[in-house]
């Protein structure tokens, strides 16, 4: 396969008219926060939350301070029905907009345009929320709910199964028309080939993470590619 | 990114004006004029795509009208918006969950300011910068002059591209009555009006029906000795609030489930005659426009204020004697100040009007907002929507943006649009034929003129 892919750009959807008629309904969500030990230039990141990552964004802690130690501002925030996030209303009947909104949400509730890092399921989600927010730059982590792997595993999908059916039938996310530096990253040795053809799709970067047997991988080659991708970031500040 | 510098002594390359003046080039760089919610979608979305932003704001702060403090801001003390939260804000930059439905204008100030922080738009805005003229120049580039509010020299800057975003609500319009100038009373224009203690224990006349003379005429119940409120016709006064949810909200659901305009012409008359009850019962005139043919009137309060005798309603003035105002139904008041909240017209003193293919009070332009002959001139922001101007403003600018850029990358598509523009120069995208008075002139319907400007921008995605 060669660079010169394409990746497929949706069209600008300027009419939400769900948007306009119900929007979705407030909450408090749990979020998680580090800031560095001095000010820096370096863009504040959003990390994302998976489905299956016990207490929502608190499974996320180390990453956070990784990230502080790197400069930058960091929150990691639950979507409604993870972690202290209450949904308002059945948990069972969260849905993507209203996943896409709380991120959305978090993310302008940062002091600077911000960098997206969603893991799993929190992956796809930040995929379909840069329609929403012109993000600093994306990374998505051993992403499910992308073309090739859609699958966020039985027992998730049994107990939310709006969200479910949409992960598995929904639309592939596609990428908006002013498209942020993007980066797919997978802990997983055996889905090489899967992430690298996603990122060829997506006319991204990948970069494989080393995790010590199911346990969060480390964020270290992630925060270098954010160091290059975005001329912005001062080194070391 | 880059630094905002517009009058680096550095940039200044041949100094070339027509009177021997010095003109410093910004090359590529654009031009915004205002730092209002327009100016800065305008910054923000000019420099996603690419380009170098020189914006002059003559205030010293961020936020236009919302800034209630400025001189000539039209907004007033308690002013809450009309427009609920998804129809006001940027859609890419939700008001927090935290924020009411109708949030005031503190609270839309210090909104404007978050965007403005967040995005990193103030470095490329020069306060206390007035722009005194636009001029064309060959080859499609315009020359500003721009000043600054304290005083001192003035400088000329050549730019690639303007985008006027000066706000058409701040220019009074008056109308005069027989007699006025005889009157003793105090009379202000809403624009001049920012405080309802300016209304403590006085004998207040409030003239105009739209929003803010509904609003000042509530302010005057509850501040005043005496209110009467002139309107000149009757208005279908919606309330903000509408079966539990904000009206806009609920008028757009009946959108989204695709009923057809008379069905819900019907609802909203059923509705209204069901909650509120008939005008005539508080003293006002039937309206004798259809639902949705005018600029949407939202209050709550006027009616219950009407119902508590804390507003009498008048109709038109007939004239004016040196104590007393006269109506046309023969009846008096003896005012001690009138407001005369009967609205703004646009201004762009500027530019030459013929740069935007009309006159000034009626601009011929393509999406309100472009003259094909002057593709690199655009206006972001001469709308009156029916739902929030923030959201719609926002894909103007998007527009423009992709445009400027268009006519670089990929001039066939450029073309193609501007004469698409030539072709639908005169269209207006309302939902329906509006009252046809001089304050509709600039209102929009917000779908209509969204799938539009989702058209133009899909002409000029379309893949090579
Ligand atoms: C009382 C009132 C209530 C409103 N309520 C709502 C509402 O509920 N919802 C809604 O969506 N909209 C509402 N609006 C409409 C409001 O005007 C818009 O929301 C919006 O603020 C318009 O922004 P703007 O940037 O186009 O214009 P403005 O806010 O007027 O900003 C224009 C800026 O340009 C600057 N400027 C002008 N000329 C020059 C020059 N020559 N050189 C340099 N700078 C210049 C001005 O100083 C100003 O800062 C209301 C308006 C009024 C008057
Ligand atoms: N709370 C809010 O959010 C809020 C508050 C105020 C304003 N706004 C917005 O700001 C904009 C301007 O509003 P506005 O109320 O200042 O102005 P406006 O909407 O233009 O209303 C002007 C009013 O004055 C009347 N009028 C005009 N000329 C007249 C004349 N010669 N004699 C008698 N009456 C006359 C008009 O009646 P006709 O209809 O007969 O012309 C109309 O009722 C609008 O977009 C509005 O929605 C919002």
């Amino acid at each position: 396969m060669s660079g010169e892919v394409t990746a497929r750009v949706a069209p600008t959807r300027v009419w939400r008219r769900w948007e306009w008629a119900r929007p979705v309904r407030p909450t408090t969500r749990q979020v998680l926060r580090a800031a560095p030990s001095a000010e820096t230039d370096a863009p504040p990141i959003l990390f994302v939350a998976d489905i299956h990552d016990p207490g929502g964004a608190a499974a996320l802690q180390p990453w956070l301070g990784a990230a502080a130690e790197a400069g930058h501002l960091a929150a990691a925030v639950s979507p409604r029905g993870l972690g202290a996030t209450v949904r308002p209303g059945p948990r069972f009947a969260v849905t993507r907009r209203e996943w896409v909104h709380d991120v959305v949400q978090e993310a302008v509730a940062l002091p600077r345009r911000a960098i997206l890092v969603g893991r799993g399921t929190g992956a796809w989600v930040v995929a379909h929320a840069l329609h929403r927010y012109p993000a600093a730059a994306a990374v998505l982590i051993d992403p499910v709910g992308l073309p090739g792997r859609r699958m966020p595993g039985i027992g998730a999908l049994l107990n939310r199964p709006r969200l479910g059916a949409t992960l598995l039938l929904g639309r592939d996310p596609r990428l908006p028309s002013v498209s942020p530096p993007l980066l797919f990253a997978s802990a997983d040795g055996g889905e090489h080939k899967a992430l690298s053809a996603l990122a060829v799709r997506y006319s991204a970067q990948s970069e494989w993470l080393s995790a010590a047997g199911g346990a969060l991988p480390d964020p270290a080659p992630i925060l270098a590619w954010l160091g290059t991708a975005l001329p912005a970031v001062p080194a070391g500040a | 990114m880059t630094d905002g510098g517009g009058i680096d002594e550095d940039r200044s390359t041949e100094p070339a004006g027509p009177a021997g003046r010095s003109v410093y080039d910004r090359g590529d760089a654009v031009c915004v004029i205002g730092a209002g919610s327009s100016g800065l979608a305008a910054v923000k979305n000019l420099r996603e795509h690419g380009f170098e932003v020189d914006c002059y704001e003559r205030e010293t702060g961020v936020g236009g009208g919302w800034d209630v403090g400025a001189d000539r801001s039209p907004m007033y003390l308690g002013l809450h918006m009309v427009s609920s939260r998804p129809f006001t804000q940027f859609p890419d930059f939700p008001m927090p969950d935290s924020y009411p439905d109708y949030p005031d204008h503190r609270r839309v100030l210090a909104y404007l300011e978050r965007y403005a922080d967040h995005f990193g738009l103030r470095e490329h805005v020069w306060f206390g910068t007035e722009v005194v003229e636009v001029a064309a120049t060959d080859g499609h580039r315009w020359e500003i002059t721009v000043r600054g509010t304290g005083g001192g020299p003035s400088r000329t800057l050549r730019y690639a591209a303007v985008v006027v975003a000066n706000g058409h609500l701040w220019h009074p319009y008056r109308p005069e009555y027989p007699g006025q100038e005889t009157f003793t009373g105090e009379v202000i224009h809403s624009a001049a009006y920012s405080d309802p203690a300016q209304l403590r224990g006085k004998r207040v006349l409030v003239i105009g029906g739209g929003n803010s003379g509904c609003d000042i005429a509530v302010a005057a119940a509850q501040q005043a000795g005496t209110a009467w409120h002139s309107t000149r016709h009757g208005e279908w006064l919606t309330p903000k609030y509408l079966l539990g949810r904000p009206a806009d909200q609920l008028d757009d659901l009946t959108r989204a489930l695709r009923l057809p305009l008379w069905a819900r012409r019907l609802g909203y008359r059923a509705l209204l005659r069901l909650t509120a009850g008939r005008p005539a019962r508080f003293g006002l005139s039937r309206p004798t426009h259809r639902p949705f043919t005018a600029h949407p009137v939202v209050t709550s309060q006027l009616v219950y204020h009407l119902g508590h005798g804390d507003v009498i309603p008048k109709p038109s003035i007939a004239e004016f004697t040196s104590n007393r105002v006269l109506f046309t139904d023969g009846s008096d008041a003896d005012p001690q100040l009138v407001v005369f909240a009967t609205g703004y017209r646009p201004r762009f003193d500027f530019l030459a009007p013929e740069h935007l293919g009309g006159d000034e009070q009626k601009p011929r332009l393509y999406l309100q907002l472009l003259n094909p002959k002057r593709p690199t001139l655009s206006v972001a922001g001469l709308i009156d929507p029916d739902s929030g101007q923030f959201g719609l403003v926002h894909w103007q600018t998007v527009l423009i943006a992709r445009l400027l850029r268009s006519r670089i990358e990929s001039p066939a598509r450029a073309d193609a649009l501007l004469r698409r523009a030539e072709r639908d120069l005169d269209r207006r995208y309302l939902q329906t034929r509006m009252a046809a008075t001089a304050r509709h002139r600039f209102d929009v319907g917000h779908h209509r003129y969204l799938a539009a400007l989702g058209q133009a921008l899909a002409s000029l995605e379309r893949s090579a």
